[in-house]
């Protein structure tokens, strides 16, 4: 399973990286192939490529702020959360997508 | 990836004993005023509530992460607290932690900004955090220079 996401946060410090570790350190756990961008103060980092976007089976996006560029997103099957939900949750979320793919 | 001293200040107030979690923040500031951080503390104080009152800074695990980038901030600091026992920080979640890290704006440097994610980052770790709690005051400004991202994506 393959798995996209952007992070964002309204003072784009803490919780955006935050949220992107928490994915990613679950994504690793479980052998599941994560990218996240994160959005934050100090710009984009990790900006997704089309190619990860596409090969994507689930996208992840914080909802604390409005997330740049969603349009990529079309089509894909999108999972809203707060960042703060994704810090707690990042396991049990990875869980219940793999069931889904 | 840059020496984390050379952009990020580290001031620690060890066994606060607060009974709320306004009370344990503003310790945290108070030593961050004192170490001279800071340009306006009162004012530094309600943009870090104001941040907390759009959303709660919980991260679980214990620990509370109330950060601010505002205009009353001199130099980037972080301000670690450890509480002598857990405060309510919101939906009933308890924090016996503090990591609140105070940022100023503007500036065209924003390499304070990355480390600061980097170690955001950090606090998602286990073997971080637990070092961090087993950690004596005097040391853990040397754990945080010392730490770097242990995973990043690219």
């Amino acid at each position: 399973m393959k798995i996209v996401g952007v992070t964002s946060c309204p003072s784009g410090v803490a919780h955006t990286y935050m949220a992107a570790e928490a994915l990613q350190k679950a994504g690793k756990e479980k052998d599941i192939e994560v990218h996240i961008e994160t959005q934050g103060t100090s710009g984009v980092d990790d900006e997704l490529t089309s190619g990860q976007i596409s090969a994507a089976d689930f996208v992840v996006l914080s909802t604390d702020t409005s997330i740049r560029g969603t349009e990529r997103f079309k089509g894909k099957k999108v999972v809203q959360l707060t960042t703060t939900q994704i810090i707690e949750k990042a396991d049990a979320l990875m869980n219940k997508l793999s069931k889904m793919a | 990836m840059n020496n984390v001293a050379n952009f990020v200040d580290v001031v620690t107030a060890f066994d606060i004993d607060a009974d709320s979690k306004e009370e344990a923040i503003k310790a945290v500031i108070t030593k961050l005023d004192t170490a001279g951080k800071l340009l306006d503390k009162e004012k530094f104080q309600a943009d870090v509530f104001a941040r907390e009152a759009e959303l709660p800074t919980y991260i679980g695990f214990g620990f509370g992460l109330p950060h601010s980038q505002s205009d009353y901030v001199k130099d980037a600091t972080i301000g670690i607290g450890k509480l002598t026992h857990p405060v309510e920080w919101n939906d009933g979640k308890k924090a016996d932690f503090i990591f609140l890290i105070a940022v100023p704006y503007g500036g065209k440097e924003n390499t304070h900004l990355k480390i600061l994610a980097n170690l955001s980052r950090l606090l998602m770790h286990d073997d971080f955090r637990d070092k961090l709690r087993s950690t004596s005051e005097t040391e853990v400004r040397d754990l945080l220079m010392a730490s770097q991202n242990p995973h990043r994506s690219e």
